[in-house]
């Protein structure tokens, strides 16, 4: 059982890194990650909202863990729009909601964990049943 | 008309106390340190003073001052970011200017409001200034004065001022983020036996190893033990509710919160009013592992 501790320290140990390797990727926007900021209110999803702007798999070539989030939040850009994100990004300008952090060619879920997280989780909960209230919850005790 | 050699040295004097962090050699150089603790940051600024062979400083000059602050130049200055308890004071979060007044055995701190405050601008008694009693100990010979963070737990820790030989220790305890206790009512569905495997890498096909965890309610908080144990930082474990279901561990040392893991979340599942088991999620969601009841 020694392994427990220490598995759980690789793991530990693994997720830091990747943080620390997403924000070397990402210099300006992911500075702003390093340090979570709680609360702040979450945004009203913008009536008519798409994934238009979400980055599609041919844009994301050269991340591929991440294709798959990206698709999730391709389905549901309407829940996704009405959450705030807790990585620290959600006070930069242009920013509306983790919709945000899926779009454009900066898109900082391209490499932020936090932001991926989010969006994973959003979207389990989603097709669990659970309302975007409920969601939003869940992302400020997981995330906030 | 003001005579040069009076009004030069002056506007040196204001010239310089205006840009505390200019270049220049003084005799007490500015230092700082800063401490955080469950994200409540005490940060102190102060000018430095030297012995300078001045051994007796606190005999010959210091004490006969009454209220001096614990530094040299501008006030010494403790800054925080959340309200805090020093000595079982409440101290609200803020800036202030800091100063002891000497009694014969024990001396008080004054925190003030007005924190930018020239050290011979003694303070007078305004709204807002806290007092705290405190009793100065002989301390080890510290030729620089110095404040220090020498003990730090979970919940606060201590904060030293060391001065020639004379020491002055501090409690201090933040407010805590997390509400650790729960009902026991609320604690009961969770309460038993699991089996608990981490998740495997992909392409693994090694049996993952599996854990035993008993989950009890015990002095109002759901604690978990495992068997056989991890190490010495994980004999005892602590499950606090951060959401229905939803938990957080945190490693106990001496019945103490020592660690809280906040990368990671355990999702238990319910069949009416009893879990089934629990996935750990990390930050990106992803699956750390797995545990079904076993009783």
């Amino acid at each position: 059982m020694p392994q427990l501790h220490a598995e759980a320290g690789t793991r530990r140990a693994f997720l830091a890194g990747a943080l620390l390797f997403a924000s070397s990727l990402v210099p300006l926007r992911g500075l702003a990650a390093m340090g979570r900021r709680r609360g702040g209110q979450h945004p009203t999803p913008r009536p008519g909202i798409t994934a238009a702007k979400v980055l599609t798999p041919e844009q994301l070539k050269d991340a591929p863990d991440s294709l798959d989030v990206f698709n999730m939040v391709r389905e549901i850009p309407e829940i996704v729009d009405g959450i705030r994100c807790q990585c620290g990004c959600a006070d930069i300008e242009g920013f509306y909601s983790l919709l945000s952090c899926y779009e454009g060619e900066g898109a900082m879920a391209r490499d932020c964990m936090i932001c991926q997280g989010e969006g994973r989780l959003a979207y389990r909960l989603h097709k669990a049943g659970e309302s975007l209230d409920s969601i939003r919850a869940a992302i400020d005790a997981r995330f906030g | 008309m003001r005579p040069a050699h009076l009004v030069l040295p002056a506007v040196l004097l204001v010239a310089g106390l205006a840009a505390p962090v200019s270049a220049q050699i003084q005799a007490s150089e500015p230092g700082s340190v800063a401490q955080v603790v469950d994200g409540t940051k005490f940060s102190i600024e102060y000018y430095r003073p030297r012995l300078r062979g001045r051994d007796s400083i606190f005999e010959t000059q210091i004490l006969a001052e009454k209220v001096w602050t614990p530094g040299a130049n501008w006030a010494t200055t403790f800054e925080l970011s959340k309200k805090i308890q020093l000595n079982g004071t409440d101290v609200p979060a803020g800036k202030y200017s800091t100063w002891f007044i000497f009694h014969d055995r024990t001396w008080t701190l004054l925190l003030d409001p007005r924190a930018r405050r020239f050290h011979m601008n003694r303070p007078d008694s305004v709204a807002g200034q806290i007092k705290i009693e405190v009793t100065p100990e002989a301390g080890p010979f510290t030729d620089v004065l110095a404040w220090t963070f020498p003990e730090i737990r979970v919940n606060g820790g201590k904060l030293r001022m060391n001065f020639a030989t004379r020491q002055v220790t501090l409690d201090y305890r933040v407010e805590p983020s997390f509400e650790y206790s729960m009902p026991q009512q609320a604690a009961r569905p969770y309460v038993g036996q699991y089996e608990f495997s981490w998740a495997s890498e992909p392409g693994d096909t090694t049996p993952p190893k599996v854990y035993k965890l008993d989950l009890q309610y015990r002095n109002g908080s759901l604690k978990g033990t495992f068997d056989p144990s991890p190490d010495p930082t994980m004999q005892e474990v602590l499950f606090f509710s951060i959401r229905p279901h939803w938990f957080r561990m945190a490693t106990l040392e001496k019945g103490e919160v020592f660690d809280v893991w906040t990368d990671a979340v355990f999702e238990f599942a319910l069949q009416g009013n009893r879990a089934t088991g629990f996935e750990i999620r990390g930050d990106g969601d992803e699956v750390w592992g797995r545990a079904k009841r076993v009783r």
